[in-house]
C-alpha cells in the first residue's frame, strides 16, 4: 500500500488551471522527486497534500484511507516550504522546541546531532537568520519528527554545498529508517542523486512518472564522435540535436530511443573514436520544451 | 529619483486612493446632515449650551465663542475626532513607504541600483506632501461644492489646511521613528501610540485648562476656529513639521540601512513555548501590553475629570435638573455613561487587532506549516478570538479601574468597584460580538477581513455623532450599542446582554467553521 496517492487532483484559481488531473503515488522508504520548472504547479501540489488548498476535484490518500475521511492524517506527515518565515522574536532553538513540544518527540540528543551537523546557532533570533538559517530551523525540525512521510518543497535553495550534502545524508538516513520522502525541486542533479522515481510536472500537468532508468527511453543521450567521413551527414537526421564540431570531437544529442538508427547512420561515416555521456534530466526537459515549441 | 518616486506611488496608489476617498467621504457627509438635523439656530445654541459639559469638552474640545452655525459645529464636533483619521494616514502610508520598505528589503535593493539616500528620501516626502495636498484639496473644494449657508471659502481653506498639515506633521513624525526603531511593527505602534495618548491628554487639558492644551497639535486645530475667528497664526506651530522633516533626514543619511538607533531587547533565557496560543502570546506581549497600558491611561485620564463633572453640574443646577427629569437618572451617571462608550469603541480595537493577527501567520505563509504540523485551523483562529476577547475585556476592566482610582476623592458620584466591573461586563458583550464577527469575516476569507474595520468606523461614527448631536437611534440598530445598556446611567440588561453575547460567540464558532475548510495562503 502507498504512503501517499494523488488520484486526479485539480486545482483552478479563477482561469488558472495550477493543477489538472494530477496523479501518482509514494511507496514506503522510498524517495520521490518532483521535479518542474518555477510556476509549473510544484507547490499547489503539495499545498493540497498539506491540507493548505482543498482539491477542485481528486482524491488524495494517506496509507489508502482518503485524508478527507482522517482528520489526524497531518500527524503522518512533516513539510518544509521552500521559503519558511519564522517568527522574528523567537530564537532558532524556541522554534525548535516548539514544534517538537506540539508534535509530541523530546530526542534531545538527536536535536543536539542535527543542530551540530547543520551548524546552526540555535540562540539567535529567526529575524537575523539569512534564508539558509532559517531553511536549517525548518529542517532540523522536519528530521526530528516521527512523521512517516517527509516532504520538501525547493529545501536546498538556500543552502551552501556543504550543507546541501548534510541534507542529502539525512534524507537518506530518513530512506533507510523506513520514511518516505517527497522532494520537489527545479535542481535536476539533486532529485536525480536522491530520488528512487519521479514525476515531472509542467503547466500543472504530469508528462511522465518512474525510475529514472525507466524515463531515459525520453532522453537524450549526448555522442563524443572522431570519424574519418563527413560528420556533417549526421547534422539533419531529425533524432539528432546540438550538433557542435568541435577541434577535435563532434558532439551531438541523439533521442536515446533512437539509438540503433542513429549507430546504423554512423558507421558507414567510419567512426574512430565514440563516447557517450550519461543522461542529465535537463534533456527530458529540452526534449518536452521543444515538442511544445513545434506545437505552438 | 522620479523613477523611484513613480514605482513607490504605484505601489501604494490603490490603498492611498482609499484612504482619500474614506477620508473625504466621511467629513463630507456630515455637513448636509447637521443642516437637516440643526438648520434651527435656537435649536444648535440649545445643542451648544449640551456639549458644554466636561465629558462632551473631554471628547470634542472646548466650545467656541460667536455664533453657533453649521460651519462653526461641523468644526467644532468634528475636527478633532477627523485629525485621529487623518494623522492615522499619514502614520500608515509613512511607514508603508519607510521601515516596511527596508524591512522587505526593498530599500537597500534600489540603493543597490544606484538609488541615493537624497533621493529616497525626497521620494518618500513628497509622497506625504502629495496624498495630503491632494485629500486637503478634495476636502476645500467638497466643502465649497456643497454650498451650504456659513460654510465660507476662507474657512473652507483654513479647515483643508489644517486637517492636512495634521497629516503631514504624523507623516514626518512617523518618518522620524522609522529611523529611530528597528521594524516597521515600532515604528508603527509608537506613532499610533502616540497619536491616541496625545488625544487623551488633550481631551484632560480641555477639560482642566486650555491653556496647557497648546501642548497638544489637536488643540492648534481647534484654536484655528475656521469660519468663526479663522485664526490662521495656530498654523505656525505645524512649523514643527520642518523640524521632524531635518531631523528624519539626518538620522536617515547617518545610519545603516535595517539598522536603527533604539533597538528595544529583551534577550532573556530561552522561554519553554510549546503550544500556539503560547506561541502567539509572545509574540505579541508588547501589543497587548502596550494597549491594556492605554487602556488604564484613558481611565485615568477620564476619571481625572470627573471631579470637574461633579462642578459642572453643581454650578448649572438648571441643566441638571433637566437632564434627571428627562431620564430620571443622575446627570453625572449620564456624562460617565457617554465616555464609557468613547472607552469602549476605543477598547474594541485591541480585540479587533489581537484576533486579526492570524492573518499575519498566514500571508507570512506560516499558518500552512503550522497546520501541517497538526495544529488545526480551527483551534488557531478561536485561539485568536478568545486571546482578543480576553485582552478587550481586560482592556475595559483596567480602564474603568482607573476612572474609579482617579475619581475616588470626587464625592457625587456614588459608584461602588463592583458598579464599574459591572459596566465593564456589560460592554464586554460588544468585544465579544465585534471578535466574533472579525472571526467570521477571516473564516470566509482573508480579503474579507479587513471589511470588518469598515465595520468598526461605521459602529465609531455612528455612536460617535450619536452622543453628541443625538442621529437617530435607527443608525446604531446594526451596533450593538444600541441595544447594550449604556451603564453606569441604566441598569444592565442581562436579555440583551446574553444576546449580544451569544450572537458573537455563534459569529465566532461560524467563522472558525469556515476557517478550517478554506484555501489558505
Amino acid at each position: 500500500m502507498s504512503v501517499l496517492e494523488l488520484d486526479g487532483l485539480t486545482k483552478t484559481f479563477g482561469k488558472t488551471v495550477a493543477a489538472k488531473d494530477v496523479s501518482f503515488n509514494i511507496e514506503k522508504g522510498e524517495i520521490f522527486g518532483f521535479i518542474g520548472p518555477n510556476g509549473a504547479g510544484k507547490s499547489t501540489t503539495i499545498r493540497m497534500i498539506i491540507g493548505a488548498l482543498t482539491p477542485d476535484s481528486g482524491k488524495i490518500l494517506m496509507d489508502g484511507t482518503p485524508v478527507t475521511k482522517d482528520p489526524h492524517y497531518k500527524d503522518k506527515l512533516t513539510y518544509v516550504p521552500g521559503d519558511v518565515n519564522l517568527w522574528g522574536n523567537l530564537t532558532g532553538d524556541e522554534v525548535i522546541n516548539f514544534f517538537m513540544k506540539t508534535r509530541g518527540y523530546s530526542n534531545k540528543e538527536r536535536k543536539a546531532e542535527l543542530i551540530e551537523k547543520f551548524r546552526l546557532d540555535p540562540k539567535k533570533k529567526c529575524k537575523t537568520y539569512s534564508k539558509g538559517n532559517r531553511q536549517k530551523v525548518a529542517l532540523i525540525s522536519a528530521f526530528l519528527s516521527d512523521a512517516e512521510l517527509l516532504i520538501f518543497d525547493e529545501p536546498t535553495s538556500g543552502l551552501d554545498p556543504l550543507m546541501e550534502r548534510s541534507f542529502h545524508e539525512e534524507v537518506m538516513r530518513a530512506r533507510a529508517e523506513g520514511k518516505s520522502i517527497l522532494l520537489s525541486s527545479h535542481i535536476l542533479s539533486e532529485v536525480e542523486k536522491l530520488a528512487d522515481r519521479l514525476a515531472i510536472i509542467r503547466e500543472g500537468e504530469i508528462i511522465e512518472t518512474g525510475r529514472l532508468e525507466e524515463l531515459r527511453h525520453i532522453t537524450r543521450i549526448e555522442y563524443v564522435v572522431q570519424a574519418e567521413g563527413d560528420l556533417g551527414l549526421l547534422k539533419d537526421l531529425p533524432y539528432v540535436h546540438d550538433f557542435t564540431e568541435g577541434e577535435e570531437n563532434t558532439h551531438m544529442r541523439v533521442d536515446n530511443d533512437k539509438a540503433a538508427e542513429f549507430l546504423e547512420a554512423l558507421h558507414p561515416i567510419g567512426p574512430t573514436h565514440l563516447e557517450t555521456l550519461p543522461p542529465r534530466l535537463e534533456d527530458i526537459f529540452m526534449r518536452y520544451y521543444e515538442g511544445r515549441s513545434d506545437e505552438s | 529619483m522620479t523613477h523611484f518616486l513613480k514605482i513607490v506611488l504605484r505601489d501604494v496608489s490603490f490603498r492611498m486612493l482609499m484612504w482619500i476617498i474614506g477620508i473625504s467621504a466621511l467629513t463630507l457627509v456630515v455637513p448636509p446632515a447637521f443642516e437637516g438635523l440643526y438648520g434651527d439656530p435656537a435649536e444648535r445654541e440649545l445643542l451648544k449650551e449640551t456639549l458644554s459639559n466636561p465629558a462632551m469638552v473631554a471628547i470634542v474640545g472646548p466650545v467656541p465663542e460667536g455664533t453657533y452655525t453649521i460651519a462653526v459645529m461641523f468644526v467644532h464636533e468634528m475636527i478633532v475626532f477627523m485629525a485621529i483619521v487623518h494623522g492615522l494616514f499619514g502614520i500608515m502610508i509613512a511607514n508603508a513607504v519607510s521601515r516596511k520598505m527596508e524591512d522587505n528589503g526593498l530599500l537597500e535593493y534600489v540603493s543597490s541600483a544606484g538609488f541615493t539616500r537624497g533621493s529616497i528620501f525626497r521620494a518618500q516626502l513628497l509622497i506625504g506632501f502629495i496624498m495630503n495636498i491632494v485629500l486637503g484639496a478634495v476636502i476645500f473644494a467638497g466643502l465649497g461644492l456643497m454650498n451650504i449657508e456659513s460654510f465660507d471659502a476662507a474657512g473652507n481653506l483654513l479647515y483643508a489646511l489644517g486637517t492636512a498639515l495634521f497629516g503631514i506633521l504624523f507623516y514626518t513624525f512617523t518618518l522620524v521613528l522609522a529611523q529611530l526603531l528597528p521594524s516597521s511593527d515600532w515604528s508603527f505602534g509608537t506613532a499610533l501610540a502616540i497619536l491616541l495618548l496625545l488625544y487623551v491628554g488633550r481631551a484632560v487639558t480641555d477639560v482642566i485648562n486650555t491653556d496647557y492644551s497648546v501642548a497638544f497639535p489637536y488643540h492648534w486645530l481647534t484654536r484655528m476656529e475656521p469660519f468663526g475667528t479663522d485664526n490662521y497664526v495656530w498654523l505656525l506651530p505645524f512649523a514643527v513639521i520642518l523640524l521632524f522633516i531635518w531631523l528624519a533626514w539626518v538620522l536617515f543619511r547617518k545610519r545603516d540601512l535595517d539598522d536603527a538607533y533604539i533597538t528595544p531587547d529583551f534577550k532573556g533565557r530561552a522561554r519553554k513555548i510549546g503550544s500556539y496560543p503560547r506561541l502567539q502570546l509572545s509574540g505579541m506581549k508588547m501589543l497587548i501590553t502596550s494597549w491594556l497600558l492605554g487602556m488604564l491611561l484613558i481611565g485615568l485620564s477620564y476619571g481625572a475629570i470627573f471631579g470637574d463633572l461633579d462642578t459642572f453640574i453643581g454650578d448649572n443646577e438648571l441643566l441638571a435638573q433637566a437632564m434627571e427629569s428627562d431620564s430620571g437618572t443622575d446627570p453625572i451617571l449620564q456624562f460617565i455613561s457617554t465616555l464609557m462608550m468613547v472607552t469602549v469603541i476605543v477598547g474594541v480595537i485591541p480585540a479587533l487587532m489581537v484576533s486579526a493577527r492570524i492573518l499575519r501567520e498566514e500571508k507570512s505563509g506560516r499558518l500552512e506549516v503550522l497546520a501541517s504540523a497538526g495544529i488545526s485551523r480551527v483551534h488557531m483562529l478561536i485561539t485568536h478570538g478568545v486571546l482578543g476577547t480576553i485582552t478587550g475585556a481586560f482592556g475595559l476592566m483596567l480602564s474603568v479601574l482607573g476612572m474609579y482610582a482617579a475619581s475616588i476623592g470626587v464625592e457625587g458620584i456614588g459608584l461602588s468597584p463592583g458598579d464599574y466591573m459591572m459596566t465593564a461586563l456589560n460592554y464586554a458583550a460588544a468585544v465579544i460580538l465585534f471578535t466574533g464577527l472579525s472571526m467570521l469575516a477571516t473564516g470566509i476569507s482573508r480579503k474579507l477581513s479587513t471589511l470588518i474595520w469598515l465595520y468598526f468606523i461605521y459602529a465609531f461614527f455612528v455612536n460617535y455623532l450619536g452622543l453628541i448631536i443625538g442621529l437617530d437611534d435607527e443608525w446604531r440598530m446594526v451596533t450593538p450599542f444600541y441595544y447594550l445598556a449604556e451603564m453606569p446611567a441604566e441598569e444592565i440588561d442581562w436579555m440583551a446582554w446574553l444576546i449580544v453575547t451569544l450572537i458573537g460567540a455563534a459569529l465566532g464558532a461560524a467563522g472558525a467553521l469556515l476557517f478550517g475548510r478554506r484555501d489558505i495562503g
